[in-house]
C-alpha cells in the first residue's frame, strides 16, 4: 500500500465530513495493518506525538488568550489607543491595528480573539461614522496579528512539528507580525487620503494619563511573560503558565472573573485544545508512514529536478499552502503539510525558522478567505453579519497581507535577524 | 518488522543523531554498506535523526518487531530492563577500553539474558558515545564545586541517581529547552558527551566544560528478537559482525571528532576547557554511593565492572560469534 | 455565500437525554481536571527552582501525560457535540438528504477507525509491557487507561449520532 493512496484516502474522507483527526487515522491505521505493523504502535505513536514539553504551551497560552478577553483587557487598550490617537485622521483605523498589536501578546490565535474584537471595535467604528464593511475588514484582518506575534499557538505547534526552538520562531515572528501591522495602517492611511471627515477629537491630558494607569495591568502581562524567559527565571512552556496565573490574578482584581466564569473558561479551553491535540496526535500517525514510505525523499527529487532555486521553491511553496489555507484549519495544515515540506525546504537551504514563519502567515491568510475561513465566520456570527459581508470587507485587506508574505519570502532577514541577534 | 518485497528482507536501522554525527556516518551507514557488500540477501535500511519515531518510541517499536535495528543508551534500555541502566551509572567505567572488555566477557551474559527475555530485543553490540562531561559557567574540579548549583540532567532514574552520586542538584528542564534555559539562566548547567555540547552549541552559553569524564557514553545496538530469527544463520553471523566491526572504527570516528571539536574550541576561544579535575575525588564519592544505593542484579553489575578494571589494560580477543 | 448551513434546523434537533447531559458533564469536568493538572504541574515547576527544595523532575513528565490525556478523554463529547475540527466543506453545497447521509457516514466511519485505536489500546494496557516512564516509573500499559476509555466513549458517541436526525446545534462557535 503506497503512500499515495493514504494520502488518497484521507482526503477523501476530509471531504466527506470524517472529523480531521479520524480521517488521518483512518487510512493510516488500514496501511499500518496492511503492512503488517504490531498492533498498538499505531496510537501509541499517535499519543506519542502530543506527549511533547513544547506542546503544553498550546492549551496554557489558549488558557491565556481566553482569560485574558474576558477581563477586559481589550477594552482598556482601546481606551488607551483612542487617548493616544484620537486627533489623527483616521484614528479608529489605526486604534483598531492597535488594539490587535496589544493584545496579540496575550493571546496566541485569531480565531479566540476575534469574536470579541468584533463586538468591541465594529460597533466602536460605525458609531463614529466609518463604513461597516470598512471595521469588519480591517477587524478581520488584523486579528492575524495575534497569532503571529508571540505568545504564537501555531508557532508552538511548528516548533514541536519542526524540531525547532519554539523561543527562536517567537522572536523571529516579531518583526513579521509588525510588518503586518504596519501595512494594514498603510491601507488605513490610503483610505483615509479620501476622508477628511474621519478624525475623532483630541484627549484631555488626564483621559490619556488615566487610561495610560488603566493598561498598565495589562502591560505586566508580556512583561512577565517575555521578560520572565528572557531574565531566565523559567523556560517559554513554563511561562504560558505564570503568564495565565499573572492574567488570572488581573482578572480577579479587575472583579471580572468569579468562580463559574473561571469554570467556564477552563471548559472551553479544554474542549479547544483537545480538538487540536487529537489532530496532532493523528498527524503524528500519518508522519510515521510518511517517513516509512520516504515521501519528502521523494517529493524533494522531483521538486530538484524542476529547480534548484530556494526563492522558488518557496514561492511554489506559498502557492500551495494559500490554497491549501482556504479549505484546511491553520493547525491541522500546520501538522500535515510541515514533516512532508521541511526536510524539502533544508534541503533547498532555507532555514527552518524562516519556513515557519511564512508557513504561518500563510495558512493565517487562509483564515480570511472563503470557502472555509475561519475568521470570517466568527466574525459574521459574534457581529450577527453574513459572511459574504465580511468577507467584501476582508478582501481589499489581502493585498497588505500578501505583500507582507512576499516581502518575507524574499528577505529572509527581516525573519532571521531579531533571533540571530538574541542568539536563539 | 522485516518486509520481504518478495525478494529480499529489508531491515529498518534507526537512531537519534543528525546524518553527520559519528554515531551515523561511521555508525548504522557502516553497518548497512557492510550488510550490502556481503550480498548475503537481506539488506538494511537506515532511519537517521529520529526520522521514523521519536528516541523514545523506537524501543518500544522495536521490541514489537516494528523497528528491526535500533541504536539506544543504556539508561533508556533501564526503563525496560533495570539493571541494564548500570552501563550508564557514574565511574562504573575507567574508559573506552574498559567498558569494552567488561562488555565482552562473560560478566554481562546474564543481564544480556535477563534483557532478552524481559524485553524480546538482543543486544548485539555495545558502541562508545564520548565520556560525558560537565558544563557551567564555573570551573567542577571537585564535587563540592557543584553545590548551589541547577543542574539539568536527563529525567531518567540513573541519571538522576548520577546527580546524585556527584553530589549536584538536578533540575528539571525538558531536553527541547536546554540551550535556552543555559543561555538565560533558568539551569546553571548541563552534562553530556563533547560531541552533544558542540552540536547543541552549548558552548555558547557555557563558558566552562570541566571534563568530569564521569560516565563513559555507550550505545547498544539491539535487534527486535523477531527479526533476529527471521535471520539464518550466515546472515546473522554477517549481521552481527558488521556490528561488531564497525565499533572500534566508530570509536576512532568519535575521538576523532571530539579531537576537532576541542581544537576549534581552543582556537575560537569558545569555551574553557578544564583538564584538571580532581576525578578521584568524583569517582570514590560515585561509587561509594552506588555501592550503597543500588542492589540486587544492578550492584552485581556494578561491582563486576569495577572489578574488571585491573584487566581493562589487556583487551580480551573480541566477544564471540553466534 | 453564507454563514456554512446546519443540516437541519436546530428546533430539530431533540434535547439531550438525562445519560447523556450527565456523561457529558463528567467527561467535560475530567478534561478540565488535566487542563488544571497541566497548569499547575507547570507553576510548579517554574517556581520550584527558586525555592531551596530538592527538586521535583517529574512535573513535566506528568504535565505531558496530562496534555494526552487531556486530549483523549474529551474524544467522545467532541464526536457527539460535532466539535471535532472538520471539513464541513459538504455543509454549504449538498442537499439535506445528501447531508444526511454524510452524516451517517462519517459517524459511522468515525465509529469504525475508534473501534481498530480500541483494538490498539487493549494491547497497549494489557499488552504486559515490561516498560514504565522515566521519571515517575509508572507502568507504560496504564497510561494508555483514559486513551481507552475516552475512545470507548468516542465509538458510542458517533453510532448514537448516526442515528440522530442531525448533528447537534453549534452554540458557540470557537
Ligand atoms: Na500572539
Ligand atoms: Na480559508
Amino acid at each position: 500500500m503506497s503512500a499515495a493512496l493514504v494520502v488518497t484516502g484521507i482526503l477523501a474522507l476530509l471531504l466527506l465530513r470524517v472529523p480531521i483527526a479520524f480521517a488521518i487515522l483512518g487510512p493510516t491505521l488500514v496501511y499500518m495493518v496492511a503492512t503488517d505493523h504490531s498492533t498498538g504502535l499505531s496510537l501509541r505513536t499517535a499519543a506519542q506525538e502530543i506527549d511533547s514539553f513544547p506542546l503544553l504551551a498550546v492549551p496554557l497560552f489558549i488558557l491565556l488568550g481566553v482569560v485574558a478577553n474576558h477581563t477586559g483587557i481589550a477594552d482598556r487598550i482601546f481606551s488607551f489607543a483612542q487617548a493616544l490617537l484620537g486627533r489623527v485622521r483616521g484614528s479608529m483605523g489605526y486604534v483598531n491595528i492597535g488594539v490587535s498589536v496589544g493584545f496579540s501578546w496575550m493571546s496566541g490565535s485569531a480565531l479566540a480573539d476575534v469574536a470579541g474584537m468584533g463586538k468591541l471595535m465594529v460597533p466602536a467604528m460605525t458609531a463614529r461614522g466609518y463604513p461597516r464593511r470598512f471595521a469588519l475588514g480591517l477587524t478581520a484582518a488584523s486579528s492575524l496579528i495575534s497569532p503571529v506575534m508571540p505568545p504564537s499557538i501555531p508557532a508552538i505547534v511548528y516548533a514541536s512539528v519542526a524540531a525547532v526552538s519554539t523561543a527562536a520562531l517567537f522572536a523571529a515572528a516579531v518583526v513579521p507580525a509588525f510588518l503586518i501591522a504596519a501595512g494594514l495602517a498603510l491601507s488605513v492611511f490610503l483610505w483615509s487620503l479620501r476622508r477628511p471627515d474621519q478624525r475623532g477629537e483630541r484627549a484631555e491630558p488626564g483621559e490619556i494619563r488615566s487610561s495610560f494607569v488603566r493598561v498598565l495591568g495589562p502591560l505586566g502581562a508580556p512583561l512577565v511573560l517575555f521578560g520572565g524567559i528572557l531574565s531566565g527565571l523559567f523556560t517559554p512552556t513554563e511561562a504560558a503558565a505564570v503568564g495565565t496565573a499573572y492574567v488570572v490574578f488581573l482578572g480577579l482584581c479587575y472583579r471580572r472573573l468569579s468562580l463559574p466564569a473561571l469554570g467556564r473558561i477552563v471548559v472551553d479551553t479544554a474542549t479547544t485544545a483537545a480538538s487540536i491535540a487529537i489532530v496532532l496526535a493523528a498527524s503524528g500517525l500519518l508522519g510515521w508512514v510518511l517517513a516509512r514510505e520516504q515521501v519528502p525523499q521523494s517529493i524533494a527529487e522531483a521538486l530538484m529536478g524542476v529547480t534548484d532555486n530556494p526563492v522558488v521553491f518557496l514561492i511554489l511553496v506559498n502557492l500551495c499552502l494559500i490554497l491549501i489555507g482556504t479549505v484546511l484549519e491553520p493547525v491541522a495544515a500546520l501538522v500535515i503539510t510541515v514533516p512532508v515540506l521541511l526536510p524539502i525546504a533544508v534541503e533547498f537551504g532555507v532555514d527552518p525558522v524562516h519556513f515557519g514563519v511564512i508557513t504561518i502567515v500563510n495558512l493565517m491568510i487562509g483564515l480570511l478567505t472563503p470557502p472555509l475561513g475561519g475568521v470570517l465566520f466568527v466574525l459574521g456570527s459574534s457581529t450577527r453579519t453574513p459572511m459574504s459581508e465580511v468577507f467584501r470587507g476582508t478582501a481589499p485587506f489581502l493585498l497588505p497581507l500578501l505583500c507582507v508574505l512576499t516581502l518575507l519570502t524574499l528577505a529572509p532577514d527581516l525573519v532571521l535577524f531579531l533571533p540571530e541577534y538574541l542568539g536563539l | 518488522g522485516a518486509d520481504g518485497d518478495g525478494t529480499e528482507p529489508t531491515l529498518t536501522f534507526t537512531n537519534s543523531y543528525a546524518e553527520d554525527h559519528p554515531h551515523t556516518r561511521c555508525g548504522i551507514d557502516r553497518v548497512a554498506e557492510e550488510v550490502e557488500e556481503a550480498d548475503a540477501g537481506f539488506a538494511i535500511e537506515t532511519f537517521p535523526n529520529s526520522q521514523l519515531a521519536g528516541n523514545t518510541e523506537t524501543f518500544p517499536a522495536l521490541m514489537d518487531g516494528d523497528v528491526d535495528l535500533d541504536v539506544q543508551g543504556s539508561a533508556a534500555l533501564g526503563s525496560a530492563y533495570e539493571p541494564i541502566g548500570v552501563f550508564d551509572a557514574a565511574y562504573a567505567f575507567s574508559g573506552p577500553d574498559h567498558l569494552f572488555s567488561f562488555f565482552d566477557s562473560s560478566e554481562t551474559d546474564e543481564v544480556e539474558e535477563g534483557f532478552e527475555q524481559e524485553t524480546g530485543a538482543k543486544v548485539l553490540d555495545l558502541w562508545y558515545f564520548g565520556d560525558r562531561h560537565i558544563t557551567a559557567n564555573s570551573p567542577v574540579l571537585s564535587p563540592g564545586d557543584l553545590e548551589g548549583l541547577r543542574m539539568r540532567f536527563p529525567d531518567s532514574p540513573i541519571y538522576l541517581d548520577n546527580a546524585e552520586a556527584l553530589g549536584a542538584s538536578p533540575t528539571a528542564v525538558a531536553f527541547e529547552e536546554v540551550y535556552l534555559a543555559l543561555q538565560q539562566g533558568t539551569a546553571d548547567g548541563q552534562e553530556n558527551p563533547i560531541t552533544t555540547v558542540d552540536g547543541d552549541n552549548y558552548a555558547e552559553v557555557q563558558s566552562h566544560i570541566s571534563l568530569t569524564s564521569h560516565q563513559i557514553g555507550s550505545q547498544m545496538v539491539v535487534v527486535s528478537a523477531e527479526t533476529w530469527e527471521q535471520l539464518d544463520g550466515e546472515q546473522q553471523q554477517i549481521l552481527q559482525e558488521a556490528v561488531s566491526d564497525v565499533r572500534e572504527e566508530n570509536r576512532a570516528c568519535i575521538e576523532e571528532s571530539e579531537r576537532e571539536i576541542l581544537a576549534g574550541w581552543e582556537a575560537d576561544d569558545a569555551i574553557e576547557v578544564v583538564d584538571d579535575v580532581d576525578t578521584d575525588a568524583f569517582r570514590e564519592q560515585a561509587r561509594a554511593y552506588f555501592l550503597e544505593h543500588l542492589e540486587g542484579e544492578g550492584l552485581d553489575l556494578y561491582e563486576a565492572a569495577l572489578d574488571a578494571e585491573e584487566t581493562a589494560t589487556h583487551p580480551t580477543p573480541d566477544r564471540e560469534e553466534p | 455565500m453564507s454563514p456554512p448551513a446546519k443540516p437541519a434546523p436546530s428546533a430539530a434537533t431533540p434535547p439531550r437525554p438525562t445519560p447523556v447531559r450527565w456523561l457529558e458533564r463528567a467527561e467535560l469536568a475530567t478534561g478540565a481536571f488535566f487542563l488544571v493538572l497541566v497548569f499547575v504541574l507547570m507553576l510548579v515547576q517554574a517556581v520550584q527552582r527558586h525555592l531551596p527544595v530538592e527538586g521535583w523532575v517529574w512535573t513535566g513528565e506528568l504535565a505531558r501525560l496530562g496534555l494526552v490525556w487531556l486530549a483523549f478523554s474529551l474524544v467522545g463529547y467532541l464526536v457527539g457535540r460535532d466539535e471535532h475540527l472538520t471539513l464541513k466543506l459538504v455543509d454549504m453545497v449538498a442537499g439535506p438528504r445528501l447531508l444526511r447521509a454524510v452524516w451517517v457516514f462519517a459517524n459511522l466511519t468515525v465509529a469504525a477507525i475508534g473501534v481498530l485505536l480500541i483494538v490498539e489500546a487493549v494491547s497497549l494496557v494489557f499488552g504486559d509491557s515490561p516498560l514504565s516512564t522515566p521519571a515517575l516509573e509508572i507502568p507504560v500499559g496504564w497510561t494508555y487507561l483514559v486513551p481507552l476509555a475516552g475512545l470507548a466513549l468516542a465509538v458510542l458517541r458517533a453510532v448514537v449520532n448516526a442515528f440522530l436526525p442531525a448533528p447537534p446545534k453549534e452554540e458557540d462557535p470557537r
